[in-house]
C-alpha cells in the first residue's frame, strides 16, 4: 500500500488504462458524464479488492464497467433516440459536420439493446475475446455470439453506418 | 473475425473520440468518499470530512473513507464538510404503491456531492457559496449534488431535480438540499400546487406519482393506459392545473386534486412522447414519433379534438417539448449532439435551430420562465424572446482549463435565478445562483 491506503499498482493502472475505459465508456453510455461516472464507479468498486485481483485487473474493471451499465439501463432510460439528419444545419456548419460520424456511430448504438452494445464495445473495441466477453457478461461463449449476431444484423440496417465502416472518415 | 467484423471494430477504433479529461485516482477517491458518507450518515453521529488539510477524518472507520481523505487532501485541495443526524421523516400513507418510500430530511453544501440514499439523512449549517470558475453571470455553486441533466425545476420557494433516483428539494435560501425520497422516474418533475409529479415508464403505459412538495412525502400514484415512452419531457401541467402525460397511444389528462385520468387524447400514426400545453391552456402539443420521423400534432386541450400538425423528417425524436405565445420549442438529436430547435406557431415546417444548445445534451433542454425561454449547454447560456425566438442576451460559456463547464435547466424561485451546473475540472457538480442579464426580461410575459 501506499498514499495512505492507495493499493500498489492502482495509480499507474488508472494513469495507464483510463482513457482506454473512458473511451470504452462512450461508447456504452453516448456520453462524456456518464461514461466518466461509470469508470469511476467501476475503479472505485476495484479498489478495495485490487490487491486480489492477481493478473487481470482490467478484466475486473470491465466487468464492473459492464453491470453497472446494464444496472443504470435497467433502471432509467439513457437519453434521446439519435436523429440520422439534422433538422437544419446551415447555423452551425463546420461545428455539426464535425460530429456528424461521431452522431451517427452513438444513433447506430442507441439502437441496440444495452447487453448487445455492451458485447459490441468489448468485444469489437476492447478487443476482448468471446470467452473475456462472456466472462466480463456474466454469460456463456453462446450468448456473446447470440448477442454478437443480433448486433451486428441491426447495425447492418442503421443508416449511415455502413459508410463510416467501408471507409468514412471522422473529421 | 469475419471481415464484417474487422471493419466495424475498425471504425470503433477510429470514431470513438479521446475523452477531454481522464480519470484520476484522485477522482476515484472522491467518489469513494462520497459513497462512504451515507453509509456513517444517520447514525446519530456528526462526521465531518476534510479534505485539503491532511489529517485523520473524524469518520468511523472505513476502509475507502480513511484511505481517501489522505490521497485527495494531498492532491486537490478541495474542502468537502459532511454532517449528519438522524432526522427521518416517516412517509404519511397515501393511496399509491408508493406508501412503503420514506422521505429524508438531508443536507449538502458546496463541495460535498452528498449522494445518501433514502434512508439516511443530515443537515448541517449553511455553507458558503462557491464562486465557479469564468463566473458566467455571476455563477455560485450554493449546493453541490449530481443531478440527472434537464431536471432542475422552482416551485414555490423551493427548487426540485431529480438526482441518482432521488427527487430532491433545495431550499436557495439555505444553500441546502432539506428533503430527499427515491422516485422511480428520470424526466423533469413538476410541481402543481402542493405537490410534485414524476413520470416513469411502466410495464402497460405510464405511471405518475405524486408526493408532498414540502416534505416529498408520497402522495398517491396514478395509473395511465398506453404504452410506456421514455419520461423525459412526457408531463406538463396545464395553467389551470391539470397534468398531461405522453403515453404513446394517448395523452392522459389527469385531474391531480383526485388523483384519476378524467380524459384520453388519442394518437394514431405513431407514439406520443413529449408534451406541451400553450401558456393560456388552450393548445395540446404532442410529439409523436412514427418510424424515422418526428410530429408535432396540437389539439384543443379542452376537447381534445384534433387541430393539425406537422412533421420533421428523418429525425426520430424530439423531447423535452415547451409551448409559447409564439410557436413550439424542443430538442433533437442524442446527446452531445443535441439541439434545440423553434417551431414558430407549432409549425415544424418552419422550423428554425437555435443557435443555442449545441453539445449540452439534457442541459440544453429549454425552460419557459420569467417571461423568457432559457437554453443552456456547454457552448452558451441564452435567454430569448418566447413569442419570436430571438436571443435576448447570451454569454459564451467558460472552460475551466479547457474542460467544458455545463449550464442548464434554468429556474426562478422567488425572483432569482438558478441553474444546473456542472464543472468536471474543479469536481463541481450542483445548483448555482446565477444573475441573469438584465436584457433577459424585457417585457415577456411570465412563464409557467
Amino acid at each position: 500500500m501506499a498514499g495512505g491506503g492507495e493499493p500498489d499498482g492502482f495509480r499507474a493502472f488508472v494513469e495507464a488504462r483510463s482513457s482506454a475505459l473512458l473511451r470504452s465508456g462512450w461508447l456504452l453510455t453516448g456520453d462524456w458524464p456518464s461514461a466518466e461516472d461509470l469508470v469511476q464507479t467501476a475503479l472505485a468498486a476495484a479498489w478495495p479488492r485490487w490487491g486480489s485481483l492477481d493478473q487481470a485487473p482490467e478484466l475486473y474493471v470491465r466487468k464492473i464497467m459492464v453491470n453497472t451499465f446494464l444496472r443504470w439501463r435497467q433502471r432509467k432510460w439513457n437519453g434521446e433516440i439519435a436523429t440520422e439528419k439534422l433538422p437544419e444545419t446551415r447555423v452551425y456548419g463546420d461545428a455539426f459536420a464535425q460530429v456528424d460520424s461521431r452522431a451517427t456511430l452513438t444513433a447506430a448504438l442507441d439502437r441496440l439493446p444495452a447487453r448487445q452494445r455492451a458485447v459490441v464495445v468489448l468485444r469489437y473495441f476492447a478487443d476482448m475475446t468471446e470467452a473475456q466477453t462472456a466472462q466480463a457478461m456474466g454469460c456463456s461463449l453462446g450468448t456473446v455470439k447470440s448477442h454478437a449476431a443480433k448486433a451486428l444484423s441491426r447495425l447492418r440496417d442503421a443508416p449511415g453506418l455502413a459508410e463510416l465502416m467501408t471507409g468514412g472518415v471522422a473529421q | 473475425m469475419t471481415l464484417e467484423e474487422q471493419r466495424l471494430s475498425d471504425m470503433l477504433h477510429r470514431l470513438t473520440p479521446e475523452p477531454p479529461r481522464t480519470v484520476t485516482v484522485e477522482d476515484v477517491a472522491i467518489h469513494l468518499a462520497n459513497q462512504a458518507a451515507p453509509r456513517h450518515s444517520g447514525d446519530g453521529h456528526t462526521a465531518v470530512l476534510r479534505i485539503g488539510k491532511r489529517g485523520r477524518p473524524r469518520l468511523a472507520p472505513a476502509f475507502a473513507a480513511a484511505s481517501v481523505i489522505v490521497v485527495v487532501g494531498a492532491s486537490t485541495g478541495i474542502a468537502v464538510a459532511l454532517t449528519s443526524s438522524q432526522h427521518n421523516a416517516k412517509a404519511p400513507a397515501s393511496g399509491g404503491a408508493s406508501t412503503s418510500a420514506t422521505a429524508t430530511t438531508v443536507s449538502s453544501a458546496p463541495g460535498t456531492d452528498d449522494t445518501a440514499p433514502p434512508g439516511s439523512s443530515g443537515t448541517h449549517p449553511r455553507q458558503q457559496p462557491v464562486p465557479i470558475a469564468g463566473s458566467l453571470w455571476g455563477g455560485e455553486l450554493i449546493v453541490q449534488q449530481s443531478l440527472d441533466p434537464g431536471t432542475l425545476v422552482g416551485g414555490g420557494n423551493s427548487l426540485y431535480a431529480l438526482s441518482n433516483g432521488n427527487l430532491i428539494r433545495v431550499d436557495p435560501a439555505k444553500g441546502q438540499i432539506v428533503e430527499r425520497t427515491s422516485v422511480p422516474g428520470t424526466g423533469r418533475p413538476v410541481v402543481d400546487g402542493n405537490e410534485v409529479w414524476v413520470a416513469s415508464p411502466s410495464g402497460s403505459g405510464m405511471t405518475l406519482s405524486a408526493f408532498n412538495a414540502a416534505t416529498l412525502s408520497p402522495a398517491g400514484t396514478v395509473a395511465v393506459p398506453g404504452s410506456p415512452t421514455q419520461p423525459e419531457g412526457a408531463l406538463a401541467v396545464s395553467p389551470g392545473g391539470d397534468l398531461y402525460v405522453a403515453a404513446g397511444s394517448n395523452v392522459a389528462v389527469v385531474d391531480p386534486s383526485s388523483h384519476s385520468v378524467i380524459q384520453h387524447i388519442g394518437i394514431s400514426g405513431g407514439g406520443a412522447g413529449s408534451v406541451a400545453i400553450t401558456p393560456d391552456g388552450a393548445t395540446l402539443y404532442a410529439g409523436v414519433t412514427s418510424g424515422g420521423s418526428f410530429r408535432l400534432e396540437a389539439f384543443n386541450a379542452a376537447t381534445g379534438a384534433s387541430l393539425g400538425g406537422s412533421a420533421m423528417p428523418d429525425t426520430s425524436n424530439g423531447g423535452y417539448l415547451v409551448a409559447t405565445d409564439g410557436g413550439v420549442w424542443g430538442t433533437t438529436g442524442s446527446l452531445m449532439t443535441q439541439r434545440v430547435w423553434f417551431a414558430p406557431g407549432g409549425d415544424l415546417t418552419k422550423l428554425r435551430t437555435v443557435t443555442g444548445g449545441v453539445d449540452g445534451g439534457l442541459d440544453s433542454a429549454p425552460t419557459y420562465v420569467n417571461g423568457a425561454i432559457w437554453i443552456g449547454g456547454i457552448q452558451s447560456l441564452e435567454c430569448l424572446d418566447p413569442a419570436s425566438g430571438k436571443v435576448r442576451a447570451g454569454s459564451q460559456i467558460p472552460g475551466d482549463r479547457g474542460v467544458p463547464e455545463h449550464f442548464g435547466s434554468v429556474a426562478f424561485v422567488g425572483g432569482h435565478a438558478y441553474t444546473a451546473f456542472q464543472d468536471q475540472h474543479a469536481q463541481q457538480v450542483g445548483v448555482a445562483a446565477v444573475i441573469p442579464p438584465m436584457a433577459c426580461f424585457a417585457g415577456g410575459a411570465t412563464g409557467s
